[in-house]
């Protein structure tokens, strides 16, 4: 049966969703100076001091890539909006817990910001909505990436990633969007699309590994 | 090296969709394990980066100073979670029950977690011991299957190399049995052609007396010209059915001259009481006309000339019975020799 969901394409068009909420995309700067990530350790290590600067700044490299990941789940700009309020909060609480042996600075923020987005998408009583468009070329939407002057990826390297993402097979990208985004377990995506557990475990097992070889210089 | 089943695992864990209970038995695995460790990090580093290939949307304009001043009426009320608590000194007699419970605490969960892994794991043995058994026995099935089919072909091969077996059987009795029929009848032809070669040859030498014969008794005519033997009545006597069968004769008789001649061979001896007469049979007369009586104890080869009381126009056959001694008028005896 060809659901939506097995439509549903990785990247979105909100040109063609209009009943779809969109907030204003971000302004491009493709002149990008980024900060590494020993210095995202350093501002974390400055937050556990109570560093409010370092927060500020913090906010304004992560936010982006967080309020969309978190609006993608919840489709939604005020539940998206308190939600990304909660994980900052929840950073500046946390931070000295941060363990850099565990991962990137933003892998650690975005396992937060994933988490607290689906536990709402779960208080909200609401599956987690897929778009029913089909894939559509990345460049028509060029604009919807383009990042700010201080976020985590360059414009180059988000286009290496969206490069590498679209290189998956879709049913290996509508898996791992699953997980990932749906806070679905391997038993649930199995039943929503009616295939073999194994079957799932195969496709998000082979999407994951390519895309970490194919990002091995990023991650 | 890492399996697959752990990278599935891995890719799930980073994803957040690995089942709870298998997320314990996972990371204990991982605790010893620096390249899993190392796995993980990766791929919770690739999901993190691939967030960027979401269409970007940019959080609202007012949201940064509602979340700092967030932060701030945190901390002027005194909202933090760590550093305070770290700071403040604590009699230990107020914290060790409360560690004591939190270890208890911990250790119920983590037995309460490691029960629930172990029950799935379990579950999913007993599943995949099952879907063993059932592969077993869809093997079995599939096992006897083809062992019957076996079985029923080497029968059907078997029957058929019996059957074969009869029909080769049957094929060299019936060509025995042709052969047998074939020889025997070569046996019998061959007996019948060495009967028919001496029947031949016997005809042969019969003949060749009756030509000899012929050619005596055509002797007797010559010294009265060619023209006298175109008119002479020849022919061959045989022995009838009361004849000795080596016997053969032949009579010649001239009309012009009212005379003949008999010659025969073989002729068998009769008793004194008895001899041979010659009979000359013309249609136009009722009854067969003396040719004379032959000389008393004539036998072998005889050779003697002869005449008829009446005068004779048209002669067709020549007969010689057994008579008194003196002849008779009329045949009374055996016929023993008759021409065609």
């Amino acid at each position: 049966m060809q659901t939506a969901i097995q439509q549903r394409a990785w990247i979105d068009l909100p040109s063609r969703n209009p009943g779809r909420e969109r907030p204003v995309d971000l302004e491009v700067n493709p002149v990008n100076t980024p900060l590494t990530t020993t210095d995202d350790v350093l501002l974390l290590q400055r937050i556990a001091r109570r560093d409010r600067q370092a927060f500020s700044q913090l906010y304004d490299r992560y936010s982006g890539l967080l309020y969309s990941t978190i609006f993608r789940v919840l489709n939604n700009t005020e539940e998206a909006s308190d939600v990304l309020q909660d994980v900052f909060v929840q950073i500046w609480d946390r931070a000295e817990s941060y363990d850099p042996a565990a991962g990137r600075p933003f892998s650690w923020v975005l396992t937060m910001a994933r988490n607290k987005a689906i536990d709402r998408l779960r208080s909200l009583k609401r599956r987690y909505s897929f778009i029913e468009e089909v894939t559509h070329e990345m460049e028509e939407e060029a604009s919807h990436f383009s990042t700010g002057p201080d976020e985590v990826f360059t414009q180059e390297q988000a286009a290496q990633i969206r490069s590498a993402v679209a290189t998956l097979p879709l049913e290996q990208r509508q898996a791992i969007e699953m997980a990932f985004l749906g806070g679905l377990t391997q038993h649930e995506i199995a039943s929503t699309l009616n295939q073999p557990l194994g079957t799932i475990k195969a496709r998000i097992r082979r999407g994951m590994l390519k895309l970490r070889d194919a990002l091995k210089e990023l991650v | 090296m890492i399996d697959e089943r752990r990278e599935a695992q891995a890719s799930l864990y980073v994803l957040g969709a690995l089942p709870p209970e298998e997320v314990h038995e996972f990371e204990a695995a991982m605790q010893g394990d620096r390249r899993l460790q190392l796995l993980v990090k990766e791929l919770r580093g690739t999901a993190g980066a691939m967030v960027a290939a979401f269409p970007r949307v940019a959080p609202p304009p007012g949201l940064k100073s509602r979340i700092l001043s967030a932060i701030d009426d945190r901390e002027s009320s005194g909202v933090f979670v760590a550093a305070p608590e770290l700071d403040r000194p604590v009699p230990w007699v107020t914290w060790v029950p409360w560690a004591l419970a939190a270890c208890f605490a911990v250790l119920c969960i983590a037995l309460i977690s490691i029960g629930k892994s172990l029950r799935q794991q379990a579950v999913d043995l007993s599943e995949e011991l099952g879907e063993r058994n059932t592969e077993t026995v869809e093997l079995r099935r599939q096992i006897d299957d083809l062992e019957a089919r076996a079985q029923q072909q080497i029968t059907n091969y078997q029957d058929r190399i019996v059957q074969v077996q009869k029909q080769v059987l049957q094929r060299i009795d019936e060509l025995q049995r042709q052969a047998a029929a074939v020889t025997n009848q070569f046996r019998q032809q061959q007996a019948e052609t060495q009967r028919q070669l001496i029947f031949y040859r016997n005809q042969a030498d019969q003949l060749q007396r009756e030509k000899l014969m012929l050619e005596q008794a055509m002797d007797g005519l010559v010294p009265g010209g060619t023209e006298r033997l175109s008119i002479a009545r020849l022919a061959v006597l045989r022995p009838t059915a009361d004849g000795a069968p080596g016997a053969v004769g032949a009579s010649v008789w001239s009309p012009a001259d009212q005379r003949g001649l008999l010659v025969m061979d073989g002729l068998p001896a009769l008793p004194p009481t008895q001899s041979y007469q010659l009979w000359l049979i013309d249609p136009k007369l009722a009854s067969p006309a003396s040719g004379g009586v032959l000389p008393p104890g004539a036998s072998g080869s005889v050779r003697v000339q002869f005449t008829t009381e009446s005068r004779l126009e048209s002669v067709e056959r020549f007969a010689v019975s057994i008579e008194p001694r003196n002849g008779s008028r009329a045949p009374t005896g055996r016929i023993v020799f008759a021409s065609n």
